[in-house]
């Protein structure tokens, strides 16, 4: 060993862990674990996490007798039965599609927009229906990142539970009717009025111009509210600027990042394009950017935060007056310096920090920090979590704090290209409810919303859905909101329907559909033109189109005009729809220069109140990394997704702090009676290291009560908690049950036992030593080393940009058809999942410092798995790869037990049986389906490699680099994953492969991994950090 | 009574149970489980000996796809008719493959060469390093129904690959993933 590096490391260990028991660990994964709590040790010694033969009530013993007598019957039975041969059907096309060749994918650029987020992707289809969705790179927005929200669409499109055809609701039950049938029932009711279509953020130029033509036909009115919006944003845009907008964010521009609450990296806005920016000045360097975090709950980007500040989500607002005081009173900076109305506003706030319970200090610091950057900082606030009672001041706050910085017009656009696609507020829903009360509206349609499902109870919404005569919804589920209406005209999957997307102002996206529509259904749009041909009502284009193609062509022959693009129509439409993309906000550089600097109106921020914060206990909500608004709580992949930070699957729960836990007297999974809002709802309690004392935080999206056979009876709904839109700094009482729920988390399985795993380091301490804090061995081997005459496949991991967002663990899923188990298999620690994201917590338990690592197969040199296995099922191959063959394998899972990086998964069950037509479509034909009995794990994916091999091959080249990239690398916004072969010296991955900031993990068991990870850097001061290694 | 227990009639049973064993496994005969020969009947009778042999039509003018994709892949029935529109036209086999173009409907042909799903084969890949499709699939031109002439077993895949002039991978990913 390095015995310089030795020194330092020690020094830094002895700084970190001054005050703290020595015989505790630094770095952890569950209370359990840093506490050696007597579960802990129990699970961890254990040598399998569940046994085969476990019966309910954990004896073995009678079960494994039960199953030799089985097996031996089993044997009998095989011997028997006859050899028979298979017999299996090809079906030819009757006319061969010509663009179609059987074994060929083909890929198409689509979109996906819901409630304002537009995400830009690529459909790859093999022989015409959708298989996996990618990011497109030439959508400006979101690149070839790409959501984990996102990415399970594919299977929503599969979703057997979706309505197969329009429908009656009798009772609160479904009569299947046709479209002629619907439409006789519909048409004489819109000629007399009164018509209300309430929808979500509708981002696409072409159907919000349809809606505006039906209602010159038809009387009435389009509301737009969504269950998570941008409301919040958009009115403290307004009260600050008086324009209603949402800017456009520039995290790539910034140096120094504060956000009060705003989970930019996992759930608010747009969080794929947000990370893709803050990841481009996060790799290190002099030039790292600087993220500071004020936050009650912890969220995806508190854990990846530099500086981590936990207040009451009341307090938010004080946070923010904290900083302004500090920096306009108290150092005196900025054009506001001398401003009285200004001062007197702020001095309200002279105790800010020691409201907050924070060192001044720090304030200070953070103040300092920011005003040094001037012009290159940014601050955000924003989501469900921020939005208490003081929502509009705490926007209005942040706003000023952003002119106070300049950072107007540099590090956020609201002028120049401002983001356009988000129109909905409750604002409008509550005035929708006020006039549906008074019987003013006839007939309400509604479309892409659930309100019966995300408006609290309080907000009167069914009831006033009653005194509505025509209620129509044209959801694709017969979900909360079908039941209470009369009709359900199911809309198209988006896979399914033609569409364009707005997202950035001149920022379109064609949405293309990849299947023909699966069923009976039909989009909202050719509803729209069918009344107005029928009732020969509205302008003539509306009435005239024979499809909605004819009108979307129609509407852009239009606007192509209008936005000046040169060109016939036939060459522009066939290039919107190969490139997928037209973008006229990068037009003489508009998009990558400075915006005009907007006048902040410094009437709406003297008129702020200090906000009250003297409640023990405040509920907060918010929003989760993969559910989002409950609209996706029927797809099991995301409801099996771990949570990024909680690890929780298949259930609703109660954030706590540990303390609170203690103050309370609850253990993990005991479960509480919550009353906020005026409603009490039961949840079990889950302890969160980092959450704020006085804070109790649950996510929404859950407690769907007709989702469907997934979604259906998953958690609480929480929503019912949000009355009067306050999502956060809700009053809360609580009441401690005796009752317990085991709640599923994915990340007490697999421990590692404490040894180097995770290694972080400072910037400071980066730039002086790239090795900083790695512990490198000096290994000796008995093994002969394996030739690599060709290729040689090996991947980097980037733990400094990684965001833990998770996007990569669905990427794997879709792509690798690994199946989904639920909360019983979750429960006994039989996830499939072939990458799974590690987090590790390190330091104090009331506030710790987050590391995210994503673990997939090493693909080791010395792989201990291929060494055991006694049927060489799995084996090493010639360039590198650790080959898994499924149909070699007997099930004994020696490989898996002699894994050290707990990678290998078994299927105890035939679990792809479970699928339902047609959900068995958006499994992947190039990958092998896994039966019962077989052992799996991360392939590098490999079906890739054979395919760009294939291509280089056709060429008559080697595959070069970027050619091959992996399905978790393409997803991922931040580029953490880098991908490729390490004999072709100018590669990237070989490049990195030698960067001193890369290491590998256990690397003392030699066992040579092909995956490296590169040190996560922290832009502070100090890190915690457990040095040589626990061994 | 018999006596279970007596050597004699132990040792009997084995014999017995030995001696069915090997007939099963005698009638059953090695290769257990691959089909060679196999030759299952077809909905239309579609005669190769006729079309790739007496008329020579070479085998990539139906199974176009086979240097495109892994798949060599069954000719649409538009492929059929190509010829058949104004060839023989009037049999009733011919009638009934154009019915079944006219209805939108397909053909069902039975399959021949059935690999298993953990098995990836690529045709294109083998076409492009010049194999001939009679190598693999016997001679077609003189077959009047289809029959597998090959194992498809793993062995015999492998035996043509490890052969040092083929130059052809054997990693266990080549095929299976």
């Amino acid at each position: 060993m390095n015995s310089n590096s030795g020194e330092t490391m020690s020094s830094e260990v002895m700084k970190n862990k001054s005050g703290t028991d020595s015989t505790q660990k630094v770095f952890w994964k569950s209370l359990e674990e840093k506490n050696h709590s007597e579960e802990f040790k129990k699970v961890a010694e254990r040598e399998f996490l569940s046994s085969p033969f476990a019966t309910e009530d954990g004896n073995d013993e009678v079960a494994r007798r039960d199953f030799l007598k089985l097996m031996g019957a089993s044997i009998a039975l095989a011997s028997t039965a006859c050899v028979r041969k298979p017999v299996d059907r090809i079906v030819p096309y009757a006319e061969h599609p010509p663009e179609i060749t059987p074994g060929v994918a083909n890929y198409y650029a689509s979109s996906w927009a819901y409630a304002g987020q537009v995400t830009g992707l690529i459909v790859k289809t093999r022989e015409g229906r959708p298989i996996k969705l990618e990011g497109n790179p030439g959508f400006p927005v979101n690149k070839n990142g790409l959501s984990a929200a996102a990415q399970a669409q594919i299977l929503s499109l599969y979703d057997p539970d979706r309505l197969q055809s329009p429908v009656k609701v009798e009772n609160g039950s479904a009569q299947k009717i046709t479209w002629d049938q619907l439409d006789e029932a519909v048409t004489p009711e819109l000629k007399k009025g009164s018509v209300v279509l309430l929808s979500s953020s509708l981002s696409s130029p072409s159907t919000k111009q349809l809606i505006g033509d039906f209602f010159q036909g038809f009387k009435g009115k389009h509301v737009v509210w969504d269950a998570i919006g941008a409301d919040d944003v958009i009115e403290g845009q307004k009260a600050s600027y008086g324009n209603s907008i949402v800017p456009r964010y520039r995290f790539d521009r910034a140096k120094m990042i504060v956000s009060f609450g705003a989970d930019f990296l996992g759930s608010w806005l747009s969080p794929a394009e947000f990370s893709s920016q803050f990841a481009q000045n996060r790799k290190p360097s002099s030039e790292m950017n600087k993220l500071v975090v004020f936050e009650s709950m912890m969220s995806l980007t508190g854990a990846n935060s530099d500086t981590r500040i936990q207040v009451k989500p009341s307090q938010t607002l004080t946070a923010v007056m904290a900083i302004l005081h500090e920096l306009i009173v108290t150092q005196k900076a900025s054009r506001y310096a001398g401003d009285g109305a200004i001062q007197k506003t702020l001095s309200q706030f002279s105790n800010a920090a020691a409201d907050l319970g924070v060192d001044s200090a720090l304030i200070s610091q953070i103040a300092k920090d920011l005003w040094a950057n001037k012009g290159q900082s940014l601050a955000v606030a924003g989501g469900l979590n921020t939005r208490t009672k003081d929502s509009l001041s705490l926007q209005v706050a942040v706003n000023f704090l952003n002119s106070v910085l300049e950072n107007d017009g540099k590090t956020l656009d609201g002028s120049s290209v401002p983001v356009v696609s988000y129109e909905g507020s409750y604002a409008a829903i509550e005035s929708l409810i006020a006039e549906m009360n008074r019987g003013d509206v006839h007939t309400l349609i509604i479309h892409r919303a659930n309100p019966v499902y995300a408006l609290a109870d309080s907000f009167g919404f069914k009831e006033a859905l009653k005194k509505v005569k025509l209620v129509i919804y044209t959801g694709g589920h017969f979900d909360e909101t079908a039941k209470l209406a009369h009709y359900v005209a199911p809309d198209h999957h988006h896979l399914e329907n033609w569409g364009d997307n707005e997202s950035q102002e001149g920022v379109y996206a064609i949405q293309q559909p990849t299947v023909r529509p699966l069923y009976d259904t039909r989009s909202l749009e050719l509803t729209f033109i069918s009344w107005a041909y029928q009732l020969d009502a509205g302008p003539a284009r509306l009435r005239e189109p024979d499809s909605w193609l004819q009108y979307l062509q129609t509407n852009w022959r239009d606007l192509k005009n209008k936005l000046g693009l040169a060109g016939d129509f036939e060459s522009f439409w066939t290039n919107f729809l190969r490139t997928g993309v037209v973008d006229t906000s990068s037009r003489n550089g508009k998009r990558s220069s400075n915006a005009p600097e907007r006048k902040f109106l410094v009437n709406a921020f003297t008129s702020i109140q200090k906000p009250k914060s003297d409640t023990a206990l405040e509920l907060v909500l918010y929003t989760s990394v993969g559910l989002g608004d409950g609209s996706n709580s029927n797809n099991s992949w995301l409801q099996e997704l771990p949570d990024p930070i909680t690890k929780i699957v298949w259930d609703s729960y109660v954030s706590i702090a540990p303390q609170t836990a203690k103050t309370l007297g609850v253990k993990e999974g005991q479960v509480i009676e919550i009353t906020a809002g005026g409603v009490t709802l039961k949840l079990p309690v889950h302890i969160q290291p980092g959450c704020h004392p006085g804070a109790l935080a649950v996510a929404v999206g859950l407690g769907r009560t007709d989702a469907g056979s997934v979604g259906s009876g998953v958690g609480v709904n929480a929503f019912q908690f949000a009355s009067n839109a306050v999502f956060a700094g809700i009053d809360a009482k609580v009441n401690v049950t005796s009752e317990k729920i085991e709640l599923a988390n994915t990340q007490g399985h697999h421990s590692m036992e404490g040894r180097q795993i995770v290694v972080q380091a400072t910037l400071k301490d980066y730039l002086k030593k790239p090795d900083a804090n790695i512990h490198k061995h000096k290994m000796l081997s008995l093994w002969p080393k394996h030739e690599y005459k060709g290729y040689r496949w090996a991947m980097v991991i980037d733990q400094s940009v990684c965001t833990g967002c998770s996007a990569c663990v669905v990427a794997c899923q879709s792509e690798n058809n690994v199946p989904v188990v639920g909360k019983k298999h979750i429960l006994d620690g039989r996830e499939m999942h072939w990458i799974r994201i590690d987090r590790y917590y390190v330091g104090d338990e009331s506030n710790p410092e987050t590391v995210f690592q994503p673990m997939l197969c090493q693909h080791c040199e010395n792989a201990p798995c291929e060494t055991v296995c006694p049927v060489l099922a799995t084996t090493h191959s010639d360039e590198g790869l650790n080959q898994m063959t499924y149909n070699r394998c007997v099930g004994t899972r020696y490989c898996a037990n002699n894994c050290p990086y707990k990678v290998r998964r078994f299927n105890w069950f035939n679990y792809t049986t479970t699928l339902k037509k047609p959900e068995v479509y958006a499994l992947n034909p190039d990958v092998t389906v896994r039966s019962r009995g077989v052992m799996e794990k991360c392939t590098f994916c490999v079906q890739r490699i054979h395919d760009a091999k294939g291509v280089a091959k056709d060429k008559g080249i080697t595959v070069k680099d970027g050619d091959v990239k992996t399905a978790c690398q393409e997803s991922c916004p931040t580029n953490a994953i880098i991908f490729g072969n390490v004999n072709d010296k100018g590669a990237l991955v070989a490049k990195t492969f030698d960067d001193p900031r890369a290491y590998s993990v256990l690397e003392e068991f030699n066992a040579v991994p092909m995956v490296k990870y590169q040190t996560k850097i922290r832009n502070s001061d100090a890190v915690q950090s457990d040095g040589k290694g626990a061994h | 009574m018999l006596n279970l227990k007596s050597p004699i009639v132990k040792l009997v049973l084995t014999l017995i149970t030995v001696g069915v064993v090997a007939g099963v496994a005698y009638i059953m005969k090695p290769p257990i489980g691959y089909n060679n020969g196999y030759q299952p009947e077809q909905p239309i009778p579609y005669d190769h000996s006729l079309h790739a042999g007496k008329y020579q039509i070479p085998c990539q003018y139906c199974h176009s796809n086979v240097e495109k994709s892994r798949h060599a892949t069954v000719p649409s029935l538009n492929v059929c008719l190509n010829c058949h529109n104004n060839v023989a036209a009037d049999r009733p086999l011919i009638k009934r493959l154009k019915a079944a173009h006219q209805a939108g409907e397909s053909i069902p042909w039975v399959k021949v060469h059935l690999l298993p799903d953990y098995v990836k084969f690529n045709h294109k890949r083998h076409i492009q390093k010049g194999v001939q499709c009679t190598t693999c699939h016997g001679p077609i031109e003189e077959m009047k129904e289809v029959y597998q002439y090959s194992s498809l077993s793993m062995g015999w895949c492998i035996e043509c690959h490890r052969r040092p002039e083929h130059n052809a991978p054997i990693s266990c990913d080549t095929c299976h993933y």
